[in-house]
């Protein structure tokens, strides 16, 4: 892997930090869209599924996920973005603690995808339960690896941290504040989900 | 890579990240995942005969390969240096000889010439099946392959074609001219760049094991429920067009966050390449559309391998549910194929025609109004499919709108064609053939948006003429346009006008002559994906069988023209072998890894012909006049 930079501030090519943070703010919102449109297809699908309700299996009785990891898993999201934003104007800012804060934001990501695989075991119905257990179950397992890509952004923050021992003003990652944009949005799709599949 | 890297023996060279180790890591991660399938869901562990249809097993395997597939081509170093907290880089591998094209590189005129090759191969393989259809559609029964083998035969032709061929443009000539075009140095994620195109390749090698496992039944649409009673060879079909699908996405994303990022400074919006409008409205076609064809990808393959029941009416799902999914790619999917045609034709117009693009930002209005009202058109693929008839109008009324902006391209064309002193070199014979192609790929769309006249033809010959007179007509006649046209940049060699014309004429009559034949035969009731016909259909399907092999031979013929030029003859190109203002042009052949000495500055339009020439670069301090 070659660090050498291929330009020089004397021709005109010097890639400045705005030009990074301007594409990685139009990258992520890119990434942000695309993301939109693939869980709007389970979106569909539910609404879809729901309103047919095929032969009266769109959810038989007893299919009913536990509350509890729902409510834990979207709060762990939800703080988890929160943690993160906070991280990311704290770095803009130049100030100390955006370190520990996007630790936190990694912690919680983990916290919820770990969640997710423990309700999947004590959940009680399977994938077979109809259209609304077919929602279910992909959904969250996709969301899940969704998350876990994510959260490598979140990790390489971190591990920037890490690496220059969180001193103030010295090397906050590129793509901070979009990065952070993108994993609020992420969250918001989680809490979506939590409304969506456990209110609905 | 360094001259003491080049200096050391073949078999050294061979061995570290490269297309040798991935292939290696991608074969070893098959078979890891083939036998964790078999852990994870059945006791049988039987490699090389497995009889249990044990979708869990072929799916990790193409998991795995696929990720060891990448691992070896280097791909995971980057991000896991990054997970170490190191810092962001934006090259890798780009110096070097020809080692650079067999692995991961970072220089976007390497991946657009990576996407040339593969491309090529895997539209040749495509290609292949056609002809091969063909063989099997000289008699009205079965002779050759039965119903079933061609049923996967027109399946891996619409599959291969219609998947890998959505980059077929973006791939090599997006990837490589729009830096160029626009001025920049390199793509806004150079690693993206170089990742979309080993995807697809993953892909196009995956679709190609369906052979091994019975191949697949539901033609290139994968419509349920055939899709969930289909054997494991439809577990290939999942894999290829998710990935192809990702791919897609990734190299959407890519361009557009070029365009917007990286353009020189005095290239606005108004100035910018009509190519390059082509590419980002494309572009724009594939974020938003793909992610939803994978999504609809991934619940087939719950549904085959965890029993999930999304496309299962007896289970509380819906077939209908995967039209709807599927359709919402699939048609803006058409224009992914169409909308980079239009941005080739109309760049290479007004270099050939020696006159301005006439009408801009009609053209731009037209290319946009399209990519706009594509995502709006979907059910009209399901009128004959139980769609509710109160919705039938306003899908007629978007589809037939659509004919408004793709006019206003051809109303540019036209144009600028006008009164105009024109050069017919290869590249403009291709353009012009395109504009007679696709009037008649658009004139018939028109009845097949018409809920009556689509009734009486929908699943006939008659939609496959059409498709392939949009598709066909209009990309690939565009992609051979460009292949003419930009590959002197490409390779610093002209390709043979006179083998390019013979391929042309061989072409463009063949092409005509197989594909109108068939809008006769969907009108007499011949069935789309059907290996028999009634008798009296044999005449002009046999004379729709030679047109194409006729059509396979030119393609032989362009074959040769490559090898002839590029192999033996090796005519150096000019810098600027058809006089082009476009900035691509003004570059040094072969372009420098650089792409530019110094940052152009632009203060003209692509398209002045007739305006004397203003400098492109301003002069730098080595060139600037002594003062006094």
């Amino acid at each position: 892997m070659s660090d050498a930079p291929t330009q020089t501030p004397a021709d005109g090519y010097a890639e400045t930090p705005e030009l990074h943070e301007r594409i990685d703010r139009i990258g992520f919102g890119l990434v942000g869209g695309a993301t939109v449109m693939f869980f709007l297809g389970f979106v569909f699908a539910y609404f879809y599924l729901r309103s047919l309700d095929n032969n009266s299996l769109w959810r038989p009785a007893g299919v009913e996920p536990p509350d509890g990891y729902g409510i834990a898993i979207a709060a762990a999201l939800a703080l988890s973005a929160a943690a993160f934003g906070y991280a990311a104007r704290v770095a803009k800012r130049g100030e100390s603690g955006w370190v520990a804060a996007s630790g936190l934001a990694l912690v919680l990501g983990l916290f919820a995808c770990v969640a997710q695989c423990f309700e999947y075991a004590h959940i009680p119905f399977g994938p077979e339960s109809g259209g609304y257990a077919s929602v279910f179950f992909g959904w969250t397992a996709l969301y899940v690896v969704v998350t876990l890509i994510a959260l490598w952004r979140v990790e390489t923050i971190f591990a920037v941290g890490l690496r220059h021992h969180g001193e103030v003003g010295a090397a906050v990652p590129e793509g901070f504040v979009p990065g952070a944009t993108y994993w609020a949005l992420l969250a918001a799709i989680g809490v979506l989900a939590w409304v969506v599949l456990y209110l609905l | 890579m360094s001259s003491e890297a080049l200096a050391r023996p073949l078999w050294r060279r061979l061995i570290g990240f490269n297309l040798l180790g991935g292939i290696v890591l991608g074969v070893a991660g098959f078979y890891f995942g083939w036998w964790l399938g078999h852990q994870i869901h059945a006791e049988s562990l039987d490699f090389f005969g497995d009889t249990n249809q044990n979708d869990v097993a072929l799916m990790l395997g193409y998991v795995f390969s696929v990720v060891g597939f990448l691992i070896g081509l280097g791909f995971a170093r980057y991000p896991l240096a990054r997970m170490l907290g190191k810092e962001r880089t934006h090259t890798e591998n780009e110096h070097g000889g020809s080692g650079r094209y067999f692995g991961l590189c970072t220089d976007h005129k390497v991946v657009g010439v990576q996407y040339l090759c593969g491309i090529g191969l895997f539209f040749f393989i495509g290609g292949l099946n056609a002809m091969l259809i063909r063989a099997e559609l000289l008699q009205p029964s079965p002779q050759i392959f039965g119903a079933g083998n061609y049923l996967t035969l027109v399946g891996l032709h619409g599959t291969m074609m219609m998947g890998i061929m959505t980059s077929g443009v973006l791939g090599p000539f997006a990837n490589y001219f729009v830096p160029l075009m626009i001025g920049a140095r390199r793509m806004a994620f150079p690693r993206v760049e170089a990742i979309t195109f080993w995807l697809l390749m993953a892909a196009g090698a995956i679709l190609m094991t369906t052979l091994f496992f019975g191949g697949f039944p539901t033609g290139w649409t994968g419509y349920a429920p055939l899709n969930d009673q289909a054997n494991f060879g439809f577990d290939s079909y999942i894999f290829f067009f998710a990935l192809v699908g990702l791919s897609m996405m990734l190299l959407g994303l890519n361009m557009i966050a070029t365009i917007i990022t990286m353009r020189a400074p005095g290239l606005t919006w108004s100035r910018l390449p009509i190519f390059c409008w082509g590419a980002i409205s494309t572009s724009i076609l594939m974020v938003l559309a793909a992610p939803v064809l994978i999504a609809a990808l991934l619940m087939v393959g719950f549904d085959r391998a965890v029993q999930t029941s999304f496309f299962l009416s007896s289970a509380g799902g819906s077939p209908y549910l995967f039209q709807n999914l599927f359709w919402f790619f699939g048609h803006p999917e058409v224009y992914v194929l169409a909308l980079p045609g239009f941005g080739i034709i109309l760049e290479i117009l007004p270099v050939f025609a020696r006159k301005p693009l006439w009408g801009y930002r009609i053209a731009v209005a037209g290319i946009l109004g399209v990519a706009l009202l594509s995502f709006f058109v979907w059910q009209h693929h399901l009128f004959v499919s139980g769609l509710n008839s109160s919705l039938r109008p306003f899908y007629m009324f978007s589809t037939e709108a659509i004919s408004v902006p793709t006019g206003l391209v051809f109303l540019a064309g036209m144009a600028t064609l006008w009164r105009a002193k024109i050069r017919y070199t290869v590249p403009m014979l291709f353009c012009l053939a395109w504009f007679f192609n696709f009037f008649i790929g658009g004139a018939s769309g028109v009845f097949l948006s018409d809920v009556p006249s689509d009734v009486a033809t929908h699943g006939s010959f008659f939609v496959m003429a059409h498709f392939h007179y949009t598709i066909m007509g209009g990309l690939i006649f565009a992609f051979f346009a460009a292949i003419y046209y930009w590959v002197p940049k490409m390779f610093g060699v002209m390709l043979s006008e006179r083998l390019g014309k013979i391929h042309f004429w061989a072409m463009f009559i063949a092409f005509n002559s197989t594909f109108a034949p068939l809008f006769a035969l969907g009108l007499m009731g011949q069935p789309r994906r059907v290996v028999t016909y009634p008798s009296h259909l044999e005449p002009l399907n046999i004379w729709v069988s030679v047109s194409a092999f006729v059509l396979g031979a030119s393609m032989l013929v362009f074959l040769a023209n490559v090898v002839y030029s590029l192999v033996f003859v090796r005519k150096p190109a000019p810098d600027n072998p058809w006089d082009s203002r476009s900035l691509e042009w003004q570059t040094p052949t072969p372009v420098p890894i650089e792409n530019f000495e110094r940052r152009p500055i632009i203060d003209t339009d692509p398209y002045d012909y007739g305006v004397p020439p203003v400098p492109l670069v301003p002069p730098g301090p080595a060139e600037a006049p002594a003062p006094g």
